[in-house]
């Protein structure tokens, strides 16, 4: 697999962790913005 | 060969909607018991993508840690708690905060894009292959190594080559700790705190004086057992 698909999923999951904290508000988000994924 | 990475591929696609989809559920279920479950599956769903890139160990530290561990003693608080259903969306400085998720995102992308222009010249035609440099500085050779994911492997690449980006990964940690910490804790409920604190402070002062409250004991004590004699 190209490592541009990883990428691109990383940026996906970052992305949605991200919105989670600044747009809901709730401390569950925290552990899906910092959870081990690809990115790392 | 072609049927092989067909396959992979197959499997990659798969694995990357269920993270992603739940990704998304996580964020948007008004119920956090749904919430946690779906972001369980999140876990899973990775460790499913470490297993298919050879890191098995990761995969399996994934699971026993993250979704076995950490996300049951989540889920044993969340109904233990039985916090109300909260909105999906808070809709409070939905302007700066949207900036920031766009911001956020332009910087992961400007960062990205940094790292992978400087190791390999040919991303400019998207031409990043699994077996290219940035494959190589990112750990993912084309032939993969025999001790590849093993528990020595990790542990030595973590104390020698890679132990800034691990120890960057632990500042993050604890920002996220904070976060959390800010986030669970609204101006309002630390107003009410701060108010039911006081009253306490105030209702304590004004039972507190031991003098009178061990006289009163005293008093009462003398006066059972001058009532005890007078009864006998």
């Amino acid at each position: 697999m190209p490592t541009t698909y990883y990428l691109m999923l990383s940026f996906a999951l970052f992305v949605v962790g991200t919105a989670g904290v600044l747009l809901r508000r709730n401390a569950l988000i925290c552990l899906l913005y910092t959870s081990p994924s690809p990115r790392d | 060969m072609q049927a092989a990475s067909f396959w992979q591929s197959m499997v990659f696609l798969v694995l990357s909607a269920i993270t992603l989809g739940l990704a998304v559920f996580t964020i948007t279920r008004t119920n956090p018991v749904a919430a946690v479950m779906s972001l369980v599956g999140t876990f899973v769903g990775l460790a499913g993508i470490y297993a298919s890139l050879s890191a098995h160990f990761l995969a399996i530290m994934q699971v026993a840690v993250y979704a076995g561990a950490i996300m049951v003693l989540f889920i044993f608080v969340v109904m233990i708690l039985n916090r109300d259903e909260v909105a999906p969306v808070s809709w409070r400085g939905i302007l700066s905060r949207g900036l920031g998720v766009v911001t956020t995102a332009w910087a992961f992308s400007f960062v990205t894009l940094l790292v992978v222009r400087a190791v390999s010249p040919a991303v400019g035609d998207g031409k990043i292959e699994g077996s290219g440099a940035l494959a190589k500085l990112l750990g993912v050779p084309a032939d993969v190594d025999v001790a590849f994911g093993t528990v020595k492997s990790i542990g030595k690449g973590l104390f020698t080559d890679f132990v800034f980006p691990f120890e960057a990964i632990s500042v993050l940690l604890l920002v996220a700790i904070v976060g959390g910490l800010v986030v669970s804790r609204s101006a309002k409920q630390e107003h009410h705190a701060e108010a039911v604190a006081d009253r306490d402070k105030a209702v304590r002062a004004q039972i507190r004086p031991s003098s009178i409250v061990g006289a009163g004991a005293e008093e009462a004590d003398a006066a059972h057992s001058h009532a005890a004699a007078e009864h006998h």
